[in-house]
């Protein structure tokens, strides 16, 4: 036998043979055929579907598609789905939402799972996780695009060219498979960053929110409040800091370790003097929002004077946003002088005169703000609160625990509870809710949502938008701020909003071309 | 008189046709024969003696004629200037006299003094041209096989032999996109696109597949081409896009030989775009904002201050291309190489080096390349051959802290406008959004890479019996790439306040390295015999190519300093490992029949049985057959006793067809690791690195994240070929070829839905159609002699069949459809530009924006619907030409020798965008093409857009249209060389045997209507991220001790 052997090392030796197979394994990969064998393997595929699940730049860069932000830079996608400018061969960052790929992930999972040698509970839990971020990813796609292919199975290439389903069905299925996998979730996980039943309640609140299924999004906000889990954090500029990463108050959020997988996009909303790009500002119909300090709006406050627009405000105003007169990274922060951060002097100077300070209050303290290791909320519990409340104005149910919301939100920002005298009528209470949505949420991501689902989005999207006021100046050493001009403001751009036809972005063209004629294009594109 | 026997330059015998052309043409007046003493010619004749004489043809002696003993090719010797020569021979013996374009001659020794003719001839019917695993008379061949000699790429700077070989060949596209050192080898295709894969050529170098670019040009004795079905499909499953064989130089016959060729010269880009300086661009700005209704940028005493420079830091004009263009480009090459052979034993060894500097700071390259060639014959029946080479290559180049590669720095360079400042008067740099592109060099961060290539190749052949010989073939490649890339973090100040602002990057390094094996095994069997007028040459064959690949890299950050530039120093928290490997087998069985009848009647028959790891079970063999034939009509009675017979010398009509493969799906670059080749296409695998950090522990996660394809098949190409070689008496000689290439299984993209990036799959099919014509004519008058080659020819290629029956956009600007070419812009046609708001209007077409009106580009609504939109994209041309031709033309008159090479394509389409062509918005610069912008008032007429800061409807990028993809043929003046040989006399006073000096230039002379500073030959669809093109001038030095 060992001699038959050595014939053979010695003829391929000589070159005369060669004795190895055709039949090559990867070196690198794990084949499919041998995958699905252990807990190890199972919560590997799992770990996959995690990766990329949200992206903290979408979050920042959707109030761009909103009143609440302008994106500075048209290549960067979301300034062209801001002023209407969008279309199907220049989709902005429609292209990059219109996608299956975790979707494939998802259902690659499910397919499988039931094979693997693990735990029951553990594969219920595992299933029911996978089943949320699935249903996370439908609900992006249906919101944003209208209609789209439903697909619960890894296509074969033959099967791949799906038509659409009606937004309707998807919104059901997303409705039937979140209500699932709540049951099956826990409260709290072991390892901080899975989905959690409030995870699962929480986008499924958001669908039926979107839907004004009011009373389906009490019955679900209410339920992660009777959890008695979840709290407002005490200090509303500091919750999205990374010292208080995974408090009470957050539900869902993309977490990230410095540098060994860190968010390296934080610095795109920096101003210009610091280093940043100011690719997503702050427009002045977002600062007119805030309250003045004794929760009046600053048509109705005698505090509020225009010469001083930034004094008397709103606490989350000024942890929100980076205004004229700021101190902001050691200085005053200056865009109306002879200075870097003026519009005119630079091209990474914000447009309007603002940045946003959330996550970013200071920003030394990331040692490298490029890649850092914050984790980014994609919900938390003051926007259950809020929809709790919503849905109750909505059902006309106004009673204390509407007000009790509220005031949560409120008096943790260091606002006065709600007058209710004031705000006793169903109209002025969805009002302020509207209003709390839009401050209290502001720079999140949440705002073009609300805007639709309200039916607002062309009241207030068709609009010239300017930033903060133009002439003065800010006071190198105190900070104070001068305006000489209380009119000419920083001009941000011109917008427009077609009714009907933009509150959906339009299918990419490459998409509808590669779909090989089985996708038709949104009405009016 | 000296008794000394001196050769020439390069004596050979074995490959007649590329050594008597190097003879003729390289250094005339070079030989010295053996000037016999008068005294020994009186001894004995039949003792070994010297025998003496000269060689003339009917214009007069012949310098440069080889002379071999027939009964001991050892012999050997060539007339010097005179036509003498002088051989040791014995009466009897029989002297064998040949010079290209001369009958060759034998005469048997009579008498110690011989004088000889030779007489002319345009045919050289013993040349023998390299085919696959053998050789090959021409005037035998039946396929469309190009060959040419180390005489075609002598005395040319080129610095790889992709770049030698451009224009060289009918049918051949080489296209050089970069001029960086050490990676400005061309891009080679082979009649056309055939596929979307992968479409280089199979590369052999001494039978073995090889990298071109671990050559030394001055290695190469012979490069053929094997462009046809018939001829390559002996190549199997490697040969669909064509087989470039390349032969290196065996020691010849005679004394020693050592050389020495150098050059030294510089080199500047190539047609640079030309940007708008500080005042244009301000006045240009404001006008865009103006426009679009916006405040505006600057003030009018801005304006002013920009007109009169006086303020620099306030009103800066920063040339930054001058900037950046600021490297020497300084480049030297010096070869040396040894050579010769005895009866048994044949050597060469040469050494090269060739250094580089860059046209940018930092960028250079050196390379060292080692070559022996030893040869044996150990029995009358067995002999070896060993071949061993190594290349070391370092290659530099700038990286920048930004997005740490280099086409970065050519980009901003591409933006930044020239009111921001290269360095404040304090010293501060002056920055923007994206940085400092010039600060980024002069930090000299640098990936420095180090390729080292080794070749092993051993063979011996054995003669089992006359005409039946056993060859085995052993060949190992290894090959080590590493690079060690240290970006060092860049902090920009206020340069008003001093106070840190910017800051790009953090200092990191990170290691790569990448380690390659090539085993290759080769065992034939060859019978060749003649019985009367049949002439047949068999083989048989087995190979067996295993390939592995490996790779590692390593990264850590936040280093102390930036002086040392090691691992172990970085920071170990957010270090990152990784590595992979992958290995493929192909194993194959191969014949071939050549059959000749009477010099007159060809034929060839191939056949490939190919198997292959890459694909699953039942798809990884295949069977490649080929048949051939060719009918040489002039040798045929009929046509010998026609008139026709006095001016035609040769006639011969080709034609075949074969089947041929391709395996490969991405072509990838040789010193990477194939990560974009797919190894294992067929088998469904789940890849690692998709990790999450729950808490703050990193999970390690994986995912399909590529799709794989079990029913995948060899790409499939079906190649037809006829051809006529027709040589006249009057020395023209024209080759024409018509062929007919189909590719099917051809890959295509999936539905978004799918979830995956597309597998490869065999879904398409493409056919390359096309003419050949190849044209020589030599002549000389006296002392002056020319010859001029030119080829040119015209390929279609077309979509014959796509999976989906709609147009299918695969990228912004390129769309795949039945009836087009593989690669084809896609935008919309333009009508000119709307000249009011209300022609606009009047128009009742809907632009691609909401707001479109005086100065927008018009687009053609083609299918009528109000609006423009996807459906109104049109082909508008392909960047692949349908016509290439190339120029050669050699003229010498006594020492002197001037030679040009002209390159040209025709029905070609570049298209300007991005960088390359700018914008107005301040974050870029605008081209001084957007001079003759349209203003209602100022330049109602104007030939561009209005000014905008963002260009919805005309832009370039989201909307490309026809006024951006424009014509780019050209005709480029790619080589002039001036040599002139230094006279016989002047060397012979200080002991050496031949030299030349020249001047060579390369890309000197471009003529285009492309767009004005863009060069016509850079990649069609670039934005302007890239080492530009270079031209060369340098001068030479060839010596031969």
């Amino acid at each position: 036998m060992l001699r038959k052997y050595k014939y053979i090392v010695l003829a391929c030796a000589l070159g005369l043979a060669s004795c190895e197979s055709l039949d090559q394994q990867p070196l690198d990969r794990l084949s499919e055929k041998t995958f699905w064998t252990s807990e190890k393997e199972t919560l590997f595929a799992v770990t996959g579907l995690y990766n990329g699940w949200e992206s903290g730049s979408q979050i920042f860069y959707m109030d761009c598609a909103s009143d609440n932000s302008h994106n500075d830079f048209s290549h960067e996608g979301f300034q062209q789905i801001g002023n209407g400018s969008f279309n199907p061969t220049n989709p902005g960052n429609a292209s990059s939402r219109y996608t299956y790929t975790h979707i494939r992930r998802a259902n690659w999972i499910l397919e499988h799972i039931d094979q693997a040698p693990i735990a029951a509970d553990l594969k219920k839990r595992l299933i029911a996780e996978v089943k949320t971020l699935r249903a996370y990813r439908y609900l992006d796609l249906a919101i944003l695009f209208g209609d789209v292919p439903l697909i619960t199975k890894t296509l074969t290439i033959e099967e791949s060219a799906v038509p659409a389903n009606p937004r309707a069905e998807v919104f059901k299925f997303i409705e039937d498979e979140l209500t699932a996998a709540a049951a099956d979730l826990p409260v709290v996980q072991a390892e901080k960053g899975r989905m959690t039943k409030g995870a699962a309640l929480g986008f499924l609140a958001r669908t039926y929110a979107f839907q004004n299924k009011h009373a389906d999004v009490l019955k679900a906000t209410q339920q992660i409040i009777d959890f008695n889990h979840y709290q407002l954090f005490n200090d509303y500029a500091n919750l999205f800091e990374a010292a208080n990463e995974n408090n009470l108050e957050v539900i869902s959020d993309i977490q990230y370790i410095e540098n060994t997988f860190g968010y390296t996009e934080l610095g795109i909303m920096m101003p210009n003097t610091i280093g940043g790009w100011s690719s997503i500002i702050p427009l002045q119909s977002l600062v007119d929002a805030y309250e003045t300090k004794d929760g009046k709006t600053i048509a109705s406050s005698t505090t509020y004077n225009p010469a001083k627009p930034y004094d008397n405000r709103d606490p989350r105003l000024a942890a929100t946003i980076v205004y004229p007169g700021a101190l902001y990274a050691g200085k005053y922060f200056d865009p109306l002088g002879d200075t870097k951060d003026h519009p005119a002097s630079a091209d990474n100077a914000s447009n309007s005169g603002y940045n946003y300070r959330k996550y970013l209050q200071n920003p030394s303290s990331y040692s490298n703000v490029w890649n850092v290791g914050v984790n980014i909320i994609v919900q938390r519990y003051a926007e259950i609160l809020l929809l709790n409340a919503e849905a109750k104005i909505e059902l006309n149910q106004i009673n204390a625990t509407v007000y009790d919301q509220l005031n949560k939100v409120r008096v943790r920002a260091g606002l006065p509870k709600v007058n209710e005298s004031e705000y006793a009528s169903q109209g002025k209470l969805r009002e302020l809710v509207r209003r709390e949505f839009r401050v209290e949420l502001a720079g999140e991501g949440r705002r073009r949502f609300d805007i639709i689902r309200w039916g607002i989005a062309n009241d207030v999207m068709n609009a010239t938008v300017y930033g903060s006021l133009s002439k003065g100046s800010v006071n190198a050493t105190t900070g104070e701020v001068t305006f000489t001009n209380l009119t000419d403001r920083f001009l941000v751009e011109k917008r427009t909003f077609t009714a009907g036809k933009n509150e959906l972005w339009p299918i990419p063209q490459s998409a509808i071309d590669a779909g090989k004629g089985s996708l038709v294009q949104n009405k009016n594109y | 008189m000296i008794k000394k026997i001196t050769k020439p330059f390069f004596v050979t015998s074995f490959y007649p046709m590329t050594s008597a052309l190097m003879l003729a043409l390289t250094l005339p007046n070079h030989v010295r024969a053996n000037h016999a003493d008068n005294n020994s010619m009186q001894s004995q004749l039949n003792q070994q003696q010297a025998v003496s004489g000269s060689v003339s043809s009917s214009s007069g002696p012949l310098n440069g004629v080889t002379i071999t003993v027939k009964e001991n090719p050892a012999l050997a010797t060539s007339t010097d200037n005179k036509g003498k020569f002088s051989i040791q021979a014995k009466s009897g013996q029989t002297l064998v006299f040949s010079l290209v374009g001369f009958e060759k001659l034998e005469q048997v020794i009579t008498s110690a003094n011989m004088s000889v003719q030779l007489t002319e001839s345009n045919e050289t019917l013993n040349e023998v041209v390299v085919v696959g695993f053998g050789t090959q008379k021409k005037v035998n061949l039946t396929g469309a096989v190009q060959a040419i000699s180390s005489k075609d790429l002598q005395d040319r700077p080129v610095t790889n032999v992709s770049t030698a070989l451009q224009g060289k060949f009918a049918g051949v596209t080489i296209i050089q996109n970069s001029g960086q050192p050490g990676k400005d080898g061309g891009t080679i295709r082979i009649r056309g696109l055939g596929t979307t894969n992968n479409a280089n050529p199979l590369v052999l170098v001494d039978g073995v597949e090889s990298s071109m670019n671990n050559i030394n040009p001055n290695d190469i004795e012979n490069i053929s081409v094997l462009k046809d079905g018939p001829s390559a499909a002996i190549y199997g499953s490697k040969a669909a896009n064509g087989v470039v064989l390349i032969t290196t130089k065996k020691g010849k016959m005679g004394d020693p030989q050592l050389t020495y060729s150098g050059y030294a010269g510089w080199q500047d880009p190539t047609r640079l775009p030309k940007y708008m300086r500080s005042y244009d661009h301000a006045v240009i700005l404001n006008e865009a904002l103006a426009n679009q209704k916006l405040a505006l940028r600057f003030s009018e005493a801005d304006l002013e201050g920009f007109k009169n420079k006086s303020n620099p830091d306030k009103y800066p004009d920063t040339d930054w291309l001058d900037l950046l263009y600021s490297g020497s480009g300084l480049q030297q090459s010096h070869n040396l190489q040894y050579s010769g052979a005895t009866e048994k034993v044949n050597y060469m060894a040469s050494l090269g080096f060739m250094d580089q500097k860059g046209v940018i700071d930092v960028a250079k390259s050196d390379r060292y390349n080692f070559r022996t060639n030893l040869g044996a014959k150990i029995t009358s029946k067995l002999s070896m051959n060993l071949g061993l080479s190594y290349n070391y290559q370092r290659i530099n180049e700038p990286v920048n802290p930004y997005t740490g590669d280099m086409a970065q720095i050519f980009r901003q360079a591409n933006r930044i406008p020239s009111f921001i400042p290269y360095k404040y008067s304090n010293g501060y740099y002056g920055y923007y959004g994206d940085g400092n592109p010039i600060a980024w060099l002069d930090m000299k961060s640098t990936d420095a890479m180090i390729y080292k290539h080794a070749n092993i190749n051993v063979s011996a052949e054995y003669q089992i019996v006359e005409g039946l010989k056993f060859k085995q073939v052993v060949s190992f490649q290894p090959r080590d790439n590493m690079s060690s890339k240290f970006v060092k973090e860049i902090q920009f100040y206020d340069n008003t306040t001093g106070l840190p602002s910017q800051k790009q990057g953090v200092n990191n390094l990170t290691v790569y390295n990448n380690q390659e094996e090539l085993l290759t095994l080769q065992s034939l069997l060859t019978y060749d015999k003649t019985f009367g007028k049949h002439q047949v040459n068999v083989l048989g064959g087995f190979m067996d190519e295993t390939r592995r690949a490996d790779f590692s890299s390593a990264y850590r950050q936040n280093f102390l300093g930036t002086e040392l530039q090691e691992l172990v120093l970085g920071d170990p928290s957010g270090q990152v490992a990784n590595g992979g490997a992958k290995k493929l087998i192909l194993r194959s069985y191969f014949g071939r029949i050549n059959y000749v009848f009477a010099d007159k009647y060809l034929f060839e028959a191939n056949v490939r049985r190919d198997g292959s790891s890459r694909f699953v079970s039942s798809n990884q063999w295949n069977t490649f057959p080929s048949f051939s034939a060719g009918w040489r009509i002039a040798q045929e009675n009929f046509f010998q006793n026609s008139s026709l017979a006095n001016s035609i010398s040769e006639l011969k009509l080709r034609g075949g067809w074969g089947i041929l493969g391709n395996q490969t799906l991405t072509g990838v670059g040789e010193n990477a690791y194939p990560t974009n080749d797919e190894w294992y296409p067929g088998i469904y695998t789940i890849n690692s690195g998709f990790n999450y950090a729950f808490g703050n522990a990193l999970s390690s996660g994986g995912t399909v994240s590529v799709a794989a394809n079990p029913a995948l098949l060899w790409e499939r190409s079906v190649s037809s070929n006829i051809g006529l070689d027709l040589n006249f008496k009057n020395k023209w000689s024209f080759v024409i070829d018509y062929f007919n290439r189909t590719t099917d299984r051809l890959y295509t993209t999936l539905p978004i839905q799918f979830g995956l990036p597309s597998p490869t799959q065999n879904a398409g099919k493409v056919r390359n159609r096309g003419l050949e014509v190849q044209a020589n004519y030599a002549n000389r008058a006296g002392e002056f002699k020319f010859d001029i080659g030119a080829n040119a020819s015209y390929i279609k290629n077309e979509i014959l069949e796509w999976k989906s029956d709609a147009a299918e956009p695969h990228s912004t600007f390129y769309v795949r459809d039945r009836g087009l070419p593989l690669r084809s812009f896609y935008g919309y046609e333009t009508l000119g530009i709307y000249r009011s708001d209300q022609e606009y209007v009047d128009s009742k077409v809907k632009g691609v924006t909401g707001d479109v009106g005086a100065g927008d580009l018009i687009y053609k609504d083609q299918n009528g619907d109000g609006k423009i939109d996807g459906n109104d994209r049109v082909y508008l041309g392909s960047p692949d030409p349908k016509f290439i031709f190339g120029l050669t033309t050699n003229f010498s008159y006594k020492n002197f020798d001037l030679n040009m090479f002209w390159q040209g394509a025709a029905d070609v389409k570049g298209y300007l965008w991005g960088e390359a062509l700018g914008s107005i918005t301040g974050s870029d610069k605008p081209t001084e093409i957007y001079a003759d912008r349209f203003h209602i008032v100022n330049n109602p007429n104007g030939s561009m857009p209005r000014a905008l800061t963002s260009w919805s409807q005309n832009s370039a990028s989201t909307n490309p249209s026809d006024f951006w993809v424009q014509n780019a043929s050209y005709v480029r003046l790619k080589n002039i060389t001036l040599g002139y040989n230094i006279p016989q006399s002047v060397l012979n006073k200080i002991g050496i045997k031949g030299a030349k000096v020249y001047y060579s230039g390369q890309n000197l002379l471009t003529i285009t209507g492309f767009a004005n500073g863009f060069d016509p030959e850079a990649p069609a669809d670039s934005r302007g991220n890239y080492y530009p093109q270079v031209k060369t001038n340098i001068f030479g030095l060839n010596v031969n001790f």
